[in-house]
């Protein structure tokens, strides 16, 4: 991954070309505007949904981080189901990918200018 | 910098209070990590169906034996038993068949889904709401089409047996 300036400055008014970078400049700022919800509920959350600005590019970006995984299991799901109804995790580090919908010059993916950042994301 | 933010829906009785901070610094690893977890994301109801989908041709290939079996031999294997043995044969070759039957349909629906009408999501909380409510229902299906499978099985199984020793005439 390329290192990228830091700088917190206020995103570029032309669209950036694609270019995978992270930033803890941009962890900083995109913890300040994030806004995370449980989905579908509280009690049970099976995805964190997380929605703002992204901070390189400045178009706004969803991130749907997993909490649970339902295909490809091959039978041992039953004892991972109760190891974490035992213990279940309400905090997790979570790398947000720019999903933003705006093209970006030399894109490999459908969405996105490229870069990710760094949340920690707690509930309780 | 640190954000405490609520989340709030209707339908809960209290909002959770949920802390957003900086994380630690990315690394590749991390980065591939969250690449995987984006190729999860769109691919996991696909990876789901295709499951399904095996399970279908393998239940229908179940149906398609214990019928043809049933139809063949069912009156010639009963002929020789007695009345009581008949029926109780009789009922399990029919509840295996229907097992069968009901964990084809049940892996049909997890395997294409079951067009009914509903309302268009208004919102991507919505709309990430009912992808992982539609989730649930696939592996709630294919879990059934499972247990059908077997329990039809095991219900061919006892008809064999009561035709191999049940009583006689």
């Amino acid at each position: 991954m390329t290192p990228a300036p830091a700088s917190a400055d206020p995103p570029n008014e032309t669209v950036l070309p694609y270019a995978p970078s992270s930033s803890t400049d941009w962890d900083k700022l995109a913890a300040s505007t994030a806004s995370v919800e449980l989905v579908p509920n509280q009690v049970r959350p099976e995805q964190l949904l997380i929605t703002g600005d992204c901070p390189r590019c400045g178009h706004a970006t969803v991130w749907r981080e997993p909490l649970v995984k339902f295909a490809g299991l091959n039978g041992n799901h039953l004892l991972s189901g109760l190891l974490s109804r035992a213990a279940p995790k309400t905090e997790r580090d979570i790398e947000v990918i720019c999903e933003c919908v705006e093209a970006h010059s030399g894109q490999d993916h459908r969405y996105g200018c490229g870069a990710s950042w760094s949340l920690h994301v707690a509930w309780t | 910098m640190r954000g405490v933010l609520v989340s709030a829906r209707s339908m809960d009785v209290s909002p959770v209070p949920i802390r957003v901070e900086a994380g630690p610094p990315s690394t590749p690893q991390s980065r591939l990590l969250a690449e995987e977890k984006r190729r999860q994301v769109t691919d996991e109801l696909t990876q789901l169906r295709a499951q399904a989908e095996q399970w279908r041709n393998g239940l229908a290939g179940i149906t398609a034996l214990f019928t043809t079996a049933g139809l063949f031999t069912g009156q010639s294997a009963v002929a020789g038993l007695a009345m009581e043995a008949r029926i109780w044969a009789g009922g399990a070759i029919i509840a295996s068949i229907s097992a069968a039957a009901i964990g084809l349909y049940l892996s049909m629906s997890a395997a294409f889904g079951l067009p009914v009408r509903r309302l268009g999501a208004a919102g991507m909380t919505q709309a990430v709401f009912g992808e992982l409510r539609l989730l649930r229902r696939t592996v709630s299906a294919l879990h059934g089409a499972m247990v059908c499978a077997f329990v039809s099985l095991a219900l061919m199984l006892t008809a064999l047996a009561i035709t191999w020793y049940g009583p006689t005439i």
